[in-house]
């Protein structure tokens, strides 16, 4: 039986599904832009500026801007409220997906990944740093026919691969710290491990796996970054979430 | 030294494996931490990040040298729970004040190594309890006051001492020079000497 998944046998449904996808990853970009818009000091910097100036102008610009600050501010306010209501409803359901593995649906797979990365980097204190869906999907796609089951138990290879996938595609941009983005996805690969080896979850279990994965990651931030900067990520990653993952679950 | 952890550590389902889990670990070593400073009014702080950090190390370690379990079961027992004290005293996850009461002179005088000592004998004896069939009682080391000044001291240098101190407590026969090398202990030396 086809599966309703697998982007090559049935393009029109992903069409379908990724031009809202598309859409929102805009709006995201649009929100992450407004949030990194500070107009006051855009304007103290401006007015710095001019009053630097050898012939400064006679009319003051912060006192012509002034108006303009409050509307920006209040429509940068308005947008990213509006953004977060929208394309990142905080429904923690959604998240349950995440004990599927790949049995889970396209949609549950990356809306469950999406918001559990988002999770995580909110725990991890990168909250502020852009995330995008369409990245994610694509991940996916380019898995389609990985075998990974929860039936199989932890599946650390696949889940090492997907995290170097994930880190490679782009979905978080962090141009300062390259090994940010890889933390982030170790953190879910290693949520997901845990899952896998755990009595079926709910949504307050699948919460807690999530703290947890972010503080082990972050006490051995030494030992991620130096597999990322390895000579085979994968197989250390694997290697890694299989010591660890046994430790952090309950018999 | 009073073990006030050990009876319900010994009615755990095979401690050995549980202990192992990084939640059952914490629980049951906040459990020892409450007992322990039971009617003393002493009040304690725990980090739980360092917590973890000396977890994971010890899980770092275990993994590196659970092969010469083989060469004796029972030393290494000794060994493990001798390498999580270690792990304790390097990451140091508790402040406990000591302005409290109690009849023991040793946790009055250094309640957290004290705390962690006691956890760790509590883990050691109960795993040999379940699975050698009984377990040493504690030698007149852990009630000599001389031995933990000593040892205090020699932790500052080397946290590593502690394996051997656990060792002198429950009667194994320490490895001073060595004491982080499990192939190095006497008792899996007498063992690989024999199979020789």
């Amino acid at each position: 039986m086809p599966r309703p998944d697998d982007g090559s046998r049935l393009p029109f449904p992903d069409m379908f599904e990724e031009a809202p996808r598309l859409v929102k990853d805009m709006l995201r970009g649009l929100r992450h832009e407004l949030k990194q818009f500070d107009p006051t000091r855009d304007l103290e910097t401006l007015s710095r500026d001019m009053s630097q100036a050898p012939f400064p102008l006679a009319l003051s610009p912060l006192a012509l801007a002034a108006e303009l600050v409050r509307e920006t501010r209040k429509a940068a306010k308005f947008g990213s409220s509006l953004a977060r209501d929208v394309i990142d409803p905080q429904t923690d359901e959604v998240l349950l997906a995440l004990v599927d593995g790949r049995e889970a649906d396209r949609a549950a797979y990356v809306h469950a990944r999406y918001q559990a990365t988002r999770y995580l980097m909110k725990r991890m204190g990168y909250g502020d740093h852009l995330l995008l869906e369409r990245p994610i999907a694509r991940v996916w796609a380019e898995t389609a026919n990985t075998l990974s089951s929860p039936r199989e138990r932890a599946d650390y290879t696949s889940l090492a691969d997907q995290a170097l996938r994930l880190t490679a595609s782009g979905a978080i941009t962090s141009s300062d710290d390259q090994t940010l983005p890889f933390r982030i996805f170790a953190a879910l690969s290693l949520t997901e491990a845990m899952l896998a080896l755990s009595p079926p979850s709910d949504t307050a279990a699948v919460i807690g796996a999530l703290d947890l994965a972010a503080e082990i990651i972050t006490l051995r931030q030494g030992v991620f970054d130096a597999i990322m900067d390895g000579f085979d990520p994968v197989t250390a990653l694997a290697a890694e979430l299989k010591l660890l993952a046994p430790h952090l679950v309950e018999s | 030294m009073d073990l006030p952890i050990l009876p319900e550590l010994t009615r755990e389902d095979d401690i050995r494996h549980r202990v192992r889990e990084l939640r059952f670990f914490e629980e049951s070593f906040r459990r020892n931490l409450a007992l322990r400073l039971e009617n003393t009014g002493m009040t304690s702080r725990t980090d739980r990040a360092k917590l973890h950090a000396a977890f994971l190390a010890w899980v770092d370690n275990f993994h590196v040298t659970r092969e010469i379990a083989e060469a004796d079961r029972r030393d290494f027992v000794c060994y493990a729970a001798g390498r999580m004290l270690a792990e304790l005293f390097r990451h140091e996850p508790l402040m406990i004040s000591n302005s409290g009461k109690s009849d023991d002179p040793i946790l009055l005088e250094w309640p957290e190594g004290s705390v962690y000592a006691s956890y760790c004998l509590g883990v050691a004896l109960s795993v040999l309890k379940q699975d050698f069939d009984g377990a040493p009682t504690l030698t007149e080391a852990s009630r000599d006051r001389r031995v933990w000044q000593s040892i205090r001291e020699n932790i500052r240098d080397n946290p590593d001492y502690a394996i051997p101190f656990l060792d002198l407590l429950v009667g194994q026969t320490p490895n001073w020079t060595d004491p982080s090398l499990p192939e190095r202990r006497p008792a899996v030396r007498a063992k690989q000497a024999m199979a020789a």
